[in-house]
């Protein structure tokens, strides 16, 4: 896992490494600058948190100074698992995405069980049946899903806009994280087909109780004793849904209450037109219930996060050596640690972030000029 | 303002916040927290918890926030997705043997105050026993789903606001203080989080900050006299817990820590330099410096005493030129021979 550690920029380290137990990050990104980069160097802290640096195991003795789960085998403990779950891309995204910024091998990791995919995107509202998990069923639209490098540029935004007609009632604006970083050079899908393995399920139904199931079994498919569950996006079914806010939350709160979900991570768009503010004093004001539903979400979840990563653009316009700024606050649910070592505190901050071309991210801070 | 009656309000509203913290004297029945991304209502309800347990009162959990159960928590109940009237039930049975003082925490009223069926007045006050003082946080920054919101009844936290004994607004104290500094200079004062309206910016830099909050209380009295304060309630940094834990009295030690926001350190200077220029307005008016430019009286008496030259100079015969006019004094060291004058 040291090659994994050595992708992550060092002054994002102490935020990407695994947080304290029962802790919620939110990560928010906007169209002009996506998240992506982040969720990577996320799933490599948590992934490659070797309990050596991860502020709660002690370095001697390997030792859990946790408040809880302190039984149990130490080995597995030092495991933790990475469930991701995407409303936004599909598997060969990620795992593209993984090797070029993270170095992971996902296909590895899902034969070892310590990582599991839940598709959210490609059949979401195909309603075929009841839902499955079996690994990657091919949705109607077949010809979209094929496996050809051609589509790979607009591949989720073709296949959203096409999936809409199915679900008519819904009239779904534009989402902006259809916009991406997609790398042109992301290999097609291989040729050891994701189907036989394990960690591959598929969400089939926007309705909140099977996208539970579904994300829960992903879980228990794991071996490891501790999950880091990542969420990427899950306020497209605010959008796409008649699931009101609180459905959403409760589902929330579901996924992150059992014991062996470490600590959650989830993404959502910031983006203005999704964040209506100032809020509407009476109800016959211009927010639409979009805007006002993303609102509460979005700012419930950092009332309950521990830590807030706003990724946003550069404010002074477009730079060939910055892609954008990344802003690290402490969300309503931050604790001062008292009897741990510094380092789980979070420190504020705000810094500059470059993706270059390979998938490698220099994070620096302002004026540091690309030495990070 | 006179320094006494400053002296008088500290007196005053300092023993009404302990006894507002420490649940005294049934001091509120109903204390409402209104709390947003830029200072969190988690560090208040820490320190309620804590000052509760000091004080032997229970202390009931009502989570729908709150994932694990808190430490100090006699119940811990977790609210997923039971319906007011069963989750009412179960806070009433929780709060039973009401001989016992109670503690009821609701860590947010978002989610039942956009369900209108929900009935959030009726809900909250059923609660209240004379035993029980509840004390409820409401995010003011989650904006309520327009199909819970009649026009024709007011809005949830107007309710609320209205219903309360005791209202908490709570700030974060970097940026009280970013608006006093930019006050002071006349400048306009500057926003946070989403205020700022940068595009994907949700909680401002310096919100939740470690070493404490800002209160803002309203305080109804049985009159319905309203009193007003701005507190400052730090927050246990690393170091004190273990100090305040071997120290013999932990809860004076809590007792004594929440001051008036105008006496923090970073905060007084401003009444005091005023009060300064006051003083100065009708005294000396003296600059405010370093160094002392004023004289003692010895000082000032040595001063007119001496002579200077141009003086002796006109006695007598003046105007000879050449001539070294010298006063010995005690440190000369006279020699006959060498010297003259």
């Amino acid at each position: 896992m040291n090659t994994s550690r050595s992708r992550i920029p060092p002054l994002l380290e102490p935020y990407v490494r695994l947080p304290p137990e029962a802790s919620l990050i939110l990560v928010t990104s906007v169209l002009g600058a996506s998240a992506n980069w982040l969720v990577v160097r996320h799933i490599c802290g948590a992934l490659g948190s070797d309990g050596r640096k991860d502020g709660r195991v002690s370095a001697e003795d390997g030792e859990e100074i946790g408040p809880s789960n302190g039984d149990g085998n130490r080995v597995a403990d030092e495991e933790v698992g990475v469930v991701l779950v995407s409303w936004m891309r599909d598997y060969r995204f990620w795992r593209a995405e993984a090797r070029r910024g993270g170095g992971l091998d996902l296909e590895r990791l899902m034969q070892q069980h310590r990582f599991a995919f839940v598709d959210g995107l490609t059949s979401l509202f195909s309603e075929s049946a009841a839902p499955s998990p079996i690994p990657r069923p091919h949705p109607p639209a077949s010809s979209l899903s094929s496996p050809t490098s051609v589509k790979q540029t607009s591949l989720p935004a073709l296949q959203e806009s096409r999936q809409l007609p199915s679900h008519p009632a819904v009239a779904r604006p534009i989402h902006p994280h259809s916009q991406s970083q997609r790398a042109p050079s992301a290999p097609t899908p291989s040729t050891s087909s994701p189907s036989q393995t394990t960690g591959l399920s598929t969400l089939t139904s926007p309705d909140l109780p099977p996208t539970l199931r579904t994300i829960q079994a992903a879980i228990q498919t794991l071996s490891t004793r501790r999950t880091v569950l990542f969420l990427d996006d899950p306020a497209l079914l605010l959008a796409s849904t008649t699931a009101t806010v609180q459905d959403l939350a409760a589902m929330i709160r579901s996924l992150r209450a059992p014991p062996n979900v470490h600590s959650t991570v989830i993404v959502a768009g910031a983006d203005a037109p999704l964040l209506s503010f100032p809020f509407p004093s009476s109800p016959s004001s211009a927010a639409s219930p979009l805007e006002q539903d993303h609102t509460a979400f979005v700012v419930g979840l950092a009332h309950q996060a521990r830590c807030v990563m706003g990724v946003r653009r550069l404010g002074t316009g477009g730079a060939r050596d910055v892609s954008g700024v990344v802003r690290i606050t402490r969300g309503g649910d931050y604790i001062r640690v008292e009897n741990e070592d510094e380092d789980v505190e979070v420190d504020e901050k705000e810094l500059l972030y470059y993706v270059k071309g390979d998938g490698g991210v220099s994070v620096f801070e302002r004026g540091g000029g690309g030495a990070g | 303002m006179a320094p006494s009656n400053l002296q008088h309000r500290r007196t005053h509203n300092l023993l009404l916040i302990s006894k507002l913290l420490n649940q005294r004297e049934a001091a509120s029945p109903f204390t409402l927290v209104i709390d947003s991304l830029e200072q969190s209502a988690k560090p208040l309800l820490r320190e309620y918890v804590k000052r509760a347990n000091a004080a032997k009162t229970r202390v009931v959990y009502v989570s729908i926030e709150t994932l694990h159960k808190p430490n100090g928590i006699e119940i811990f109940i977790p609210v997923t997705d039971q319906p007011p009237h069963v989750l009412q039930k179960e806070i009433a049975s929780a709060c039973a043997p009401t001989a016992i003082r109670t503690l009821l925490i609701v860590d947010s009223l978002a989610t039942l105050a956009s369900d209108p069926a929900a009935n959030l007045p009726a809900f909250l006050s059923s609660l209240i026993t004379p035993t029980t003082s509840l004390l409820a946080v409401y995010h003011a920054d989650i904006p309520l789903p327009s199909s819970s919101l009649s026009p024709y009844i007011p809005l949830p936290l107007t309710l609320l606001k209205y219903l309360a004994t005791t209202i908490f607004t709570l700030h974060s104290f970097s940026h009280v203080f970013a608006c006093k500094a930019a006050a002071d200079r006349s400048l306009a004062e500057p926003v946070f989080g989403l205020e700022e309206g940068i595009e994907g910016v949700l909680v401002g830099l310096g919100s939740n900050g470690p070493t404490g909050l800002v209160l803002e209380m309203e305080y109804r009295r049985k009159s319905g006299r309203g009193v007003k304060e701005t507190y400052f309630l730090p927050l246990p940094s690393k170091l004190q817990p273990s100090l305040v834990r071997t120290a013999s009295q932990p809860q004076r030690a809590v007792r004594e820590s929440v001051i008036l926001l105008e006496d923090h350190p970073l905060y007084r200077r401003d009444p005091e330099e005023a009060l300064n220029a006051e003083k100065g307005a009708d005294g000396d008016n003296v600059p405010d410096t370093t160094f002392n430019l004023g004289l003692t009286e010895k000082q000032r008496r040595d001063r007119e005493g001496v002579v200077l030259p141009y003086f002796d100079a006109q006695v007598g015969e003046g105007g000879m030129g050449g001539r070294i006019l010298y006063d010995m004094g005690a440190e000369d060291d006279f020699d006959e021979e060498e010297d003259e004058i």
